[in-house]
């Protein structure tokens, strides 16, 4: 039987810094820089984080447990050796989906209701 | 983090030197937040100042820059306002409060004080009196500016989160500016040269155009629970900065500048319950 943290209510629904940070490392570990230029992408360019932004909300994402500090680099011949890489965390990977199921539940409403039609 | 630096001597003139700004402007941020996370912002800004100059040139570093900037000023103060200095963020903002309180009086003071002339007996247009306060305006213009600064920061804090972008950056740039020109007015004091007053006058109109500005965001989305035309007394600012008015007219101006921080920092005080105030920003 695998016993699963509960996701803490403060943490939903997220800010939009947040969640573009879980999606951006959905798919492995980042580092900052990695991590700005995939969220500026994943948004084409709506989101565009600074360096202040980025680790405020990566120290306090640490803090609540959605992501943690990788210990082995991707390739240490390739990079610097002190940038930091992070990734999601269970609780974060847990935290990530019911975020993004939250966002479809809204589509899905926001369709029923014509929203898109009418905008598109 | 200092000897750090000089891994980036390599760079282009234009990317070092930002690097060199950036690095100084880390000192704004909290120093436990600096040391854990100041090697990697650096980094991170060394990677966009080289993207910017590759993509657009020094025009993009230009721009990057000013994005940076609003970043640097809204995370450090959120930064500041989470560590909480051992104290309540309900406390701080009180406290912030009462900074404004004082603090109005306290530049109004100042500002009247600066405005007499340098006592001469020779001169009709001086007083004896004026020997003391010529040299109470400098103090009381710093401690009006640091109380000023304490207080707009208490204001972000509270009501950062419903003033909007512009209007938290107005916020954050207003407390910054006072304690700008508070340091100019230190400086002064040990080396008076033109910098250092035109560092000064730059920060106390920077201090007094936010607070104006900010006002104009009060009155548009009803930021404070009441009286949202209190900041904006601050228009008055303007013609008693440069002692564009007769001494009649400046004391009641002086005294709308008071009463509207004064107000603004009763608001403040008796509004300090942490419901809605801007906690964890991300």
């Amino acid at each position: 039987m695998t016993v699963t943290t509960p996701i803490p209510d403060d943490l939903l629904p997220m800010t939009p810094a947040m969640f573009n940070i879980l999606l951006a490392l959905a798919d492995g570990e980042k580092h900052g820089y990695a991590i700005m230029l995939e969220v500026e992408a994943n948004t084409h360019g709506a989101v565009k984080m600074g360096p202040g932004t980025l680790y405020g909300s990566i120290k306090r994402m640490l803090a609540s447990g959605l992501i943690e500090e990788a210990d082995e680099r991707p390739d240490e011949s390739l990079d610097d050796q002190r940038r930091r890489y992070y990734r999601l965390s269970g609780l974060g990977q847990r935290a990530l989906h019911l975020e993004a199921e939250r966002l479809e539940q809204q589509v899905s409403l926001a369709r029923l209701k014509h929203v898109l039609n009418k905008a598109s | 983090m200092g000897d750090e630096m000089d891994n980036f001597e390599h760079e282009p003139g234009s990317v070092t030197l930002s690097l060199r700004l950036y690095h100084a402007l880390l000192t704004i941020y909290p120093s436990g937040f600096r040391q854990e996370y100041g090697w990697q912002m650096l980094q991170v800004f060394g990677d966009c100042c080289r993207r910017a100059l590759r993509q657009a040139g020094l025009a993009g570093l230009l721009l990057l820059w000013g994005r940076t900037l609003l970043d640097a000023v809204q995370t450090a103060l959120e930064e500041h306002s989470q560590r909480g200095v051992d104290m309540s963020k309900e406390k701080f903002i009180k406290l912030s409060g009462w900074a404004l309180v004082l603090g109005g009086p306290a530049i109004a003071l100042g500002g009247l004080a600066a405005s007499r002339p340098e006592y001469d007996r020779f001169n009709a247009g001086s007083l004896p009196i004026d020997r003391y306060i010529n040299a109470v305006d400098q103090p009381l213009l710093l401690m009006g500016l640091l109380l000023l600064s304490a207080g707009f920061t208490g204001l972000f804090v509270r009501y950062g989160k419903d003033s909007g972008a512009f209007g938290r950056f107005m916020l954050g740039l207003a407390a910054m500016a006072g304690v700008i020109s508070a340091i100019s007015i230190l400086s002064l004091a040990i080396n008076d040269n033109e910098y250092w007053w035109l560092a000064f006058v730059l920060g106390i109109t920077v201090l007094f155009l936010c607070a104006t500005l900010f006002g104009l965001v009060c009155l548009q989305r009803k930021v404070l629970p009441r009286w949202n035309g209190l900041p904006l007394v601050g228009v008055v600012w303007l013609p008693l900065l440069y002692g564009m008015v007769p001494v009649w007219v400046m004391i009641p101006l002086w005294l709308l500048v008071v009463a509207g921080f004064v107000g603004l920092g009763y608001l403040l005080q008796s509004d300090s319950s942490p419901a809605g105030s801007a906690s964890a920003v991300i």
